[in-house]
């Protein structure tokens, strides 16, 4: 993928007469647009499969706009991210369907565990980034403030039903954040290492990966 | 005059690689579980 995109790149440097930076941008523009379609195709496809494709976005998108504030743990090959996500997203959005009430309290809580984490991690270190500029992290930490507390505002609405939403969308996003979160941590750091080092063994030992790539 | 579009087209493509790019670069971190390596230029 990673090679391909490299590839891609050096001919559209060449014909559009491009600079080494500017090349490099465009290789890491068709990179992020690889993992995105490469990763939330499997998403949608393994959730289909188990007919929950609609939870299965709700997942995806609390989830996307809550990690690019805040960082997170990585995997290190597109491929395992690409699986991962997809089981992953699947496996949330299968358990929202079975939720049949949410209670205010587990809203509380989650609301003050979130808000102690983002507090306290976000945010989260990422070896392929230099570490964010003091204004950044201040930037970062207030988004992700605000992104929850956004998030608990739309619960309330919710539960004092001023708005309608289904039960098992709602879950699908407690769901999401909650795994979100869990990723800031340092637990979150570890099993999500461990976890990549099992499905990168997994890909090696079937030759569909080398090195990472 | 198919060479003058091919190069529009391109430069499109350019375009809007390049705002996917700095979409990237200004997160904190991308949406999906995989980070490419940030281009040299944008490490400072």
């Amino acid at each position: 993928m990673e090679r391909i995109a490299e590839r891609w790149a050096d001919t559209l440097g060449r014909e559009l007469n491009l600079d080494e930076p500017q090349r490099e941008m465009l290789a890491y523009g068709l990179k992020i647009l690889f993992s995105l379609v490469y990763s939330y195709s499997l998403t949608f496809f393994l959730a289909y499969l188990f007919g929950v494709w609609q939870l299965a976005l709700v997942v995806i998108v609390t989830n996307s706009l809550l990690r690019s504030v805040s960082g997170g743990a990585h995997s290190s090959s597109p491929y395992i991210c690409g699986i991962f996500g997809a089981l992953l997203t699947s496996a949330i959005a299968l358990l929202a369907r079975n939720v049949s009430n949410i209670s205010l309290i587990a809203l509380f809580i989650l609301i003050a565990v979130a808000l102690y984490i983002v507090i306290r991690w976000v945010p989260a270190g990422n070896p392929k980034r230099p570490p964010p500029t003091p204004g950044k992290r201040r930037f970062f930490k207030m988004a992700s403030t605000f992104l929850i507390v956004g998030w608990g505002f739309i619960f309330g609405l919710w539960k004092w039903n001023i708005i309608c939403i289904p039960v098992q969308y709602v879950a699908a996003s407690i769901f999401s954040i909650g795994w979100q979160l869990f990723t800031l941590t340092p637990v979150g750091y570890w099993s999500l290492g461990k976890l990549d080092a099992f499905f990168m063994k997994a890909l090696r030992y079937n030759n569909i990966c080398k090195g990472g790539e | 005059m198919l060479k003058s579009s091919k190069k529009v087209i391109l430069g499109l493509i350019a375009a809007a690689l390049t705002v996917l790019a700095s979409a990237g670069v200004a997160s904190a971190c991308l949406y999906v579980y995989y980070e490419p390596e940030m281009p040299k230029a944008y490490q400072k």
